[in-house]
């Protein structure tokens, strides 16, 4: 090297891939035009690659028994004690979100079936039975014919909907802060709406 | 496809001990490597390496998600090698510190029990000049340099287990190449002086 640019640091910087994207160009444009930089370059890639073996220390055979042997020795990690107090929180969080959404349609339900019916309690009851059983048999019939089975379509949306409370649990406190006002105000639409509709007709 | 570090350290959290065996064989190597290179002594490295991995063991519900594994496991290894280093040290005399004499403070000079550069030549040829260069780094530089070769860590993953700001990783792996290449400059030419001597006797 001849004083000029790239030095050394730039040079291993271009080995290991460090460089900004702009640098880069500019030493691979270098590296065309000069043939001491594309040796220092070379001698550069070879030092790397030396050092590169350092990684071949090769661990006894019987090491991963030995310590398995003494991790038996300890006691085995208990799904209570799984999740530290922090993740519990975030769990318990999500799990409100997923309260939020049922208890808040069963209560958007049941007040629109008041204002509607405007009745007995027996009869809201029934009123409202019949309205879920209904909706639930076309939803079923409907979505099973669609995928052929309805129970493999519950089972993936089980699986769905514990996905999302696992990415709910691991999303931060902001993430789940906007889907808890979301659902509430959701929720809070949702009844307008429904009351607005019963109240015209 | 095999599981995720995050997927298995989940199953040994629910009680599944046995299955920490996959991340012991997944990481014993670089681990092991890396003890090694801090140690300087093979069966010293194999020891505190399954201390290691018996402490992640007892930690892990401690280990958060978000975060990659080996970064949070290379942290445990290296306060372990710290530790063990610091420790060893208690009970001899620091050799870096400097003594306090009339003319003020100077080097400690102090005759070494291991066998010179040339007799270590002459006495185990296959004793690679490379791991010695290393072992005359100072910590801040062989640590950087050990992870990223070694344990073939990515420049990020560096930065996590040492807390430090990736720029400062990137110079201390730059710095310690620049060092290393002058020791080995050094060890070589020592070398030949040892070889040459050793023909002319």
């Amino acid at each position: 090297m001849n004083g000029h640019a790239p030095n050394n640091d730039m040079l291993s910087a271009y080995v290991d891939g460090v460089l900004s994207p702009d640098a880069e160009r500019s030493m691979e444009q270098h590296l065309v035009e000069c043939e001491a930089c594309a040796q220092a370059l070379e001698a550069e890639r070879q030092f790397v690659a030396q050092l590169d073996r350092l990684a071949e220390v090769t661990p006894p055979d019987d090491f991963v028994n030995a310590v398995m042997g003494r991790v038996a020795q300890h006691p085995v990690h208990q799904p209570g004690n799984a999740i530290p107090w922090r993740a519990a929180m975030r769990y318990g969080v999500a799990a409100a979100v997923v309260l939020a959404v049922l208890l808040g349609g069963g209560v958007t339900w049941v007040l629109g079936t008041g204002t509607l019916q405007n009745a007995e309690p027996g009869a809201l009851v029934a009123v409202g039975i019949s309205r879920t059983v209904g909706l639930a048999t076309v939803a079923f019939t409907g979505l099973s014919e669609l995928l052929g089975n309805a129970f493999v379509l519950l089972e993936q949306a089980a699986k769905m909907v514990w996905q999302l409370t696992k990415l709910t649990a691991r999303s931060g406190w902001m993430v789940q802060l906007t889907l808890l006002l979301l659902t509430v105000s959701l929720n809070y639409a949702f009844t307008r709406m429904v009351l607005n509709y019963q109240r015209r007709h | 496809m095999s599981a995720t570090d995050q997927e298995i350290v989940e199953a040994v959290l629910a009680g599944e001990q046995h299955r920490y065996a996959e991340l012991v064989q997944r990481y014993q190597g670089k681990i092991v490597s890396y003890v090694m290179r801090m140690m300087n002594n093979y069966d010293d490295a194999v020891d505190l390496s399954q201390e290691v991995f018996l402490k992640a063991y007892t930690a892990l519900d401690s280990y958060r998600p978000q975060y990659p594994f080996t970064a949070w496991l290379f942290r445990i290894a290296r306060n372990a090698s710290i530790d063990e280093l610091r420790r060893r040290r208690l009970t001899t005399v620091s050799l870096d510190a400097p003594v306090s004499t009339e003319e003020g403070e100077m080097h400690r000079d102090v005759e070494s029990d291991a066998p010179g550069p040339e007799s270590t030549y002459l006495e185990d040829e296959a004793r690679s000049t490379v791991e010695q260069a290393i072992s005359e780094l100072p910590d801040k530089y062989r640590e950087p340099l050990v992870l990223r070769h070694a344990a073939e860590m990515s420049y990020e993953e560096i930065s996590e287990a040492l807390e430090l700001p990736l720029g400062t990783v990137k110079t201390r792996i730059f710095r310690a190449r620049e060092a290393l290449r002058s020791n080995l400059e050094r060890l070589e030419a020592l070398q030949m002086q040892a070889a040459s001597g050793a023909e002319g006797s």
